[in-house]
């Protein structure tokens, strides 16, 4: 599913005909825009019948979902190479193959094969047929003819058997105007290579690979010609259909791309894919670090950072995208932060930001319960936790907090991009958010104290190594091992699990309180620096598989270590409290001890799901106050920036390298709902709510299960992660949807307060005058299995009200692989008792035996 | 020290004695809607207009006057003299105040008369308690008698510091806006950082022709009058405010400019000023 192009085609509005257009995929050629050099060789896959995945680290992936027979799923993976010609020692340099092949598509793909009752693997039999455009341009711009195969345009069908007696056939044929005839001459065909084996290493698998050469001959100038410089499309369709194979309990393997029930028809090229070659669609986003400097009430007597007050840091970072605050050591001034950051959204007319704080209304209570973060981000906060270091884990004056971790996952704009989905045959744009495009943000500080080896590098280190703990545990997706004394229930929440965010990058920003190198300085020197990132600690220094293989993405870890501009050194952070208005020219001299960093997807022998393009930006800004100025009777005039430290700002893009899964009735499914964020509307200011739920509800296939969390969560906003979920950890019994399942699943909550009075039910929908409370204060939800739709629905006095649309969601089988979510917002102005909740649906396929 | 009166100090202690009954405190505004203290039957969004009456004398550059949080925010920029905050909506039945204050910032910027005294940037509670004799027309002040208990930043300071003080003062107005007065009592109540809290309160003890002030869990400090205190005082000018008292300014750049910044919450007062609920 393509999110930012489709953003892109509907700023300005739905184009006609955008809804017929065929699915795209980006695919940016090998040693085009990024050559590959005798010093950073590319791989590039060889057509041996063996898929390695990392073969194809410079391509996509996507998966083979089998829409008629269910089964376990496989792997596609496309690459495709550039130039004319490779330069020797620059390709697969550890490989046979080198050196690469120019200009030629390679298609791999991982199947799985059948077994018998007993559960051994049997042989495999099929037909895999590609389907080529040349001239995509042209069938894209509804040229006349271009519609149906031409004479430019290619099938080629690989019929195979394995096994000791396995035999291989290729064939190809040629566009006619109305259909497929045979080729003319063996000069007509595409040099194609088809190979297939049943590895040892992977027995579960059959492996099939295709080498095509992609330079048709066509005139020089023609419109479409897949690598001509002005066009560089490619139309593709591929349908691996599995032939039925004595002694199998289930015909498995099926799929094609494009990855939809609906396979490639054979005579219209508009339902083939389209490949541009080029970058994949970027998502940027930006990340912001500071050390603010707002001392705690129980050390009144070390004066601020800097001359910044909760006004002057909040001008300076209402319009950033993702922020990490540190030192903003009082709950009060953390929520007087938010407050008045969200104020000055409203008037430059931008949504509120979303927040993680720790925020309570005991006005007294001091800085040793919290971390004194705050992380800020406009776009939706998806999930999110606290996590403060172990007690005692600290050494100094450092004790007299509780330093640690602050989470939050965040929906990346691909995540809110708009997209146009069919509710029976009728174009509508869904109002879900797509969970699968979020990435894990945390933001931190570390102990304090001396940058020489001694009691306070030793704690730093084993805080950094509480943090990679603690990061690990989020981004495999829970559960919490919560570190409870004495820090309440927060660091237990979010409850249970969550979706898996290993196979992206994550960030750290954080104040790391460790001396860093500025620039091209090297790591000498910076001895605590290295022991920070390497082993034991963060763990990132070293490089995963999947960036050896790959040539086009970035391997930055320490993004703010060079920053942009004339010079590339002046990335010092740490500041004097006293500051001139020649600051920003020092800060190459001034220590680096503010990170942002990077985690990359987990090492495997796999593709992660995305990856960070090249092209990072950092700068440091000291943020110097001009109206800072004191005077002393001799007229000497002292000034300041707004903190001791330097604000690091850092912009990323990432892009998508594995394309996600979508929903298969042929396949088992678990359905989960949960209350993932709550947020108190009731009143412009002031702290907090009480907050439980006796109510999580779900019903499916004549079954029906509701789970209450009665414990209270106390803050402004808070990420609980209340949950139901069909599953055989149920009791009792509550099924997940049973392969080809037709029906509804209907899913609600109800959300409340704890009061001194009567406990408050919260509205937390926008309709009101319904008959019943819950109708009128809880959001009610309905997935229907038939069509893949999910829609927020009337309520539930009426079994017909299941079934009325209030809202749009989604649909399943447009991919939202990890879910959807979706805010919905309260009304009731009489009791004022209103919330906003972010609820999240997610239908998933329960593996395959 | 240096600033106050020493010797009415010294004295209103000796004279104090130990503390009469006077009446209890109770709540009357914590500044969070959320959770407030007193409970109320509705809830307010932002400052209570049936509690709080807005205040401001003099003019200002900029200010914000508004809930921030789980606290009132009072900020102040001015040239000129004056004050700015919130008075209490039913002032004459107020005869005690407490609430817990930050002075977060306060400075004082620009050129001066170096022999005018200092400039004095403070966050008070503060009131017109009676008037010391009948008669007047109701808008003249004269003889209004004041007592406030306040942080206070000087301009004497010492440069860089941080450093305020915790005082209490009772004045007498001498003229009809009361912008002169007589200092009756004062009395130096220590030391106290930016933004660091202080818990103060100051109470009218009619009965012993006193105010009693105390700032946080300190002795009380009795500051003992002389003058007559049975009539109601002309202004009812009673509440929360960061006041500006600017130095002498004779010429050059920049203009001084005057600035505060203060937190209140936990506001109590006599169980007789009880809001409604």
């Amino acid at each position: 599913m393509q999110r930012v192009p489709l953003l892109l085609a509907l700023a300005s509005l739905i184009p006609t005909g955008a809804l017929a257009a065929p699915p795209v995929t980006q695919l940016l050629p090998q040693n085009g825009a990024n050559p590959c050099t005798f010093g950073v060789p590319c791989v590039q896959p060889m057509a041996d019948g063996a898929v390695a995945p990392l073969e194809y680290a410079d391509g996509k992936k996507f998966p083979m979902q089998d829409y008629v027979n269910g089964g376990p799923n496989g792997d596609l993976f496309l690459y495709v190479s550039d130039t004319a010609s490779y330069a020797s020692n620059v390709c697969n340099v550890a490989g046979p193959q080198n050196p690469c092949h120019p200009q030629s598509l390679f298609i791999g793909m991982r199947l799985a094969r059948p077994k018998n009752a007993s559960g051994t693997f049997l042989s495999s039999s099929g037909i895999v047929t590609l389907w080529l455009d040349a001239k995509r341009n042209e069938t894209l711009g509804l040229a006349v003819g271009a519609n149906v195969p031409r004479s430019e345009d290619r099938r080629i069908s690989f019929r195979y058997t394995t096994g000791p007696t396995g035999t291989t056939g290729l064939t190809q044929d040629k566009g006619n105007g109305t259909g497929w005839s045979a080729l003319a001459a063996a000069g007509e065909a595409w040099a194609t290579t088809a190979v297939v084996t049943t590895p040892a290493s992977d027995p579960g698998h059959v492996h099939i690979e295709f080498e095509i050469k992609l330079a048709p001959g066509l005139p020089v100038g023609a419109a479409s010609e897949p690598l001509s410089s002005t066009v560089r499309k490619l139309g593709l369709g591929i349908l691996h259909m599995p032939l039925a194979t004595g002694g199998t309990t289930q015909t498995v393997g099926g799929g094609g791309l494009p990855n939809a029930p609906m396979p490639p028809d054979d005579l219209l090229t508009a339902t083939w894919e389209t490949l541009e070659f080029k970058a994949p669609a970027p998502i940027p986003l930006s990340f912001t670090m500071w050390n603010v400097g707002q001392m705690p009430d129980v050390t009144a007597w070390v004066p601020d950072g800097g001359s910044g007050e909760i006004d002057t840091v909040a001008q300076q970072i209402f319009n950033k995208e993702v922020v990490c605050l540190s030192e903003v050591w009082m709950s009060y001034e953390r929520g007087e932060l938010i407050e008045k950051v969200n104020l000055l959204r409203i008037k430059a007319n931008m949504m509120p930001m979303q927040h993680v704080a720790e925020l309570n209304d005991d006005l007294l209570q001091p800085s040793i319960f919290s971390t004194g973060l705050v992380l800020l981000s406009s776009r939706q906060i998806l999930e999110a936790g606290v996590h403060h270091f172990p007690f005692g884990m600290c050494t100094g004056s450092d004790c007299a907090q509780a330093k640690g971790v602050l989470w939050a996952r965040i929906a990346t704009p691909a995540a809110t991009a708009p997209v146009v989905i069919l509710d029976h045959d009728t174009p509508r744009i869904a109002a879900g958010t797509d969970y699968a495009e979020f990435v894990d943000v945390f933001c931190t500080h570390v102990n304090a104290g001396a940058n020489t080896s001694g009691e306070d590098t030793s704690v730093r280190e084993q805080q950094f190594a509480d943090i990679q703990s603690y990061v690990q545990q989020v981004r495999q997706g829970g559960p919490l091992t919560a570190n409870l004394f004495p820090f309440e229930i927060k660091d237990a929440v979010p409850a249970g699990t969550w979706p898996s965010g290993l196979d992206r990058p994550a960030f750290l920003l954080g104040d790391l309180n460790t001396l860093g190198p500025k620039g091209t300085q090297t790591d000498v020197g910076f001895a605590h620096y290295t022991d920070m990132v390497g082993p034991g600690r963060f763990n990132i220094s070293g490089l995963s598989q999947f960036e050896q293989a790959n040539s086009q993405f970035s391997e930055t870890r320490d993004l703010a270590r060079l920053v942009t501009g004339a010079d590339p050194q002046a990335a010092g952070t740490w500041l004097s409290p006293i500051c001139a208005n020649t600051v920003e020219s020092e800060l190459g001299a001034k220590d680096r001890i503010d990170y942002v960093l990077v985690f990359p997807p987990q090492d495997t022998a796999d593709f992660p799901a995305f990856a960070l393009l090249n092209g990072s930006t950092a700068s440091v800004n000291p943020q110097f106050d001009p109206l800072s100025g004191s005077v002393d009777s001799e007229g000497n005039i002292t000034q300041q920036c707004l903190s001791d430290h330097a604000m690091v700002d850092v912009t990323v893009k990432l892009a998508r390298v594995k394309d996600v899964l979508k929903y298969n009735p042929m396949k088992k499914h678990r359905v989960e709902y949960a209350v993932k964020q709550v947020i108190d509307l009731e009143t412009q200011s002031g702290c907090c709510a009480d907050w439980y739920t006796p109510r999580v509800m779900m019903s499916a296939n004549g079954a029906t299960r509701t789970n209450a969390f009665m414990e209270f969560i106390e803050d402004q906003t808070i990420y609980p992660n209340w949950s139901v979920h069909t599953g055989p950890d149920n009791f009792p019994l509550f099924p997940d949807l049973p392969v080809g399942f037709s029906g509804a699943v209907n899913m609600t909550s109800a959300l409340w307060e704890d009061d001194y009075g009567p406990d408050d039910h919260y509205d937390s929908i926008p309709e009101s005058n319904a008959l019943m409370e819950m109708d009128n204060k809880d959001a009610h939800f309905t997935f229907f299995a038939n069509s893949g739709l999910l829609r927020r629905v009337k309520g539930e006095l009426l079994a017909n009200d299941w079934i009325t649309e209030v809202e749009l969601l989604g649909n399943f089988n447009d991919g939202y692989e990890h879910g959807i979510t979706v805010e919905t917002r309260g009304q009731d102005a009489v009791t004022d008792n209103i919330a906003r909740v972010r609820h999240y649906i997610n239908v998933k396929e329960v593996e395959s035996p | 020290m240096s600033t106050m009166n020493l010797k009415c100090a010294v004295l209103a202690l000796v004279l104090g004695g130990t503390a009469q009954a006077v009446e209890p405190m109770v709540p009357y505004d914590n500044f969070n809607p959320k959770e407030p203290n007193p409970s109320r039957a509705t809830t307010i969004h932002g400052i209570d207009p049936a509690r709080w009456v807005d205040t401001q004398t003099g003019t200002r550059l900029e200010s914000i006057r508004e809930l921030a949080f789980t606290r009132l925010r009072l900020m102040s920029r001015a040239e000129t003299a004056g004050s700015f905050g919130l008075l209490f909506s039913q002032a004459s039945a107020v005869t005690a105040i407490a609430a817990k204050v930050r002075l977060n910032n306060a400075r004082s910027t620009g050129s001066t008369d170096p022999a005018a005294p200092a400039a004095v940037n403070a966050a008070e509670l503060t009131g017109h308690f009676f008037n010391t004799r009948t008669g007047i027309p109701s808008k003249n002040q004269q003889d209004d008698v004041i007592a406030a208990i306040r942080t206070v930043s000087r301009s004497t300071d010492p440069m860089g510091s941080q450093n305020l003080r915790v005082e209490a003062v009772i004045e007498q107005c001498t003229n009809a806006a009361c912008s002169t007065r007589t200092q009756l009592f004062a009395a130096d109540l220590g030391g106290v950082h930016q933004g660091e809290l202080a818990a103060l309160r100051v109470q009218w003890d009619v009965a012993n022709h006193r105010f009693v002030f105390q700032r946080d869990t300190q002795p009380e400090v009795y500051g003992a009058y002389t003058v007559t205190d049975t009539h109601p005082p002309a202004s009812q000018f009673k509440g929360l405010v960061v006041t500006h008292n600017p130095p002498t300014y004779l010429s050059g750049t920049p203009v001084p400019v005057q600035y505060a910044n203060a937190y209140f919450h936990d506001v109590f007062v006599n169980e007789s000023a009880a809001p409604a609920p």
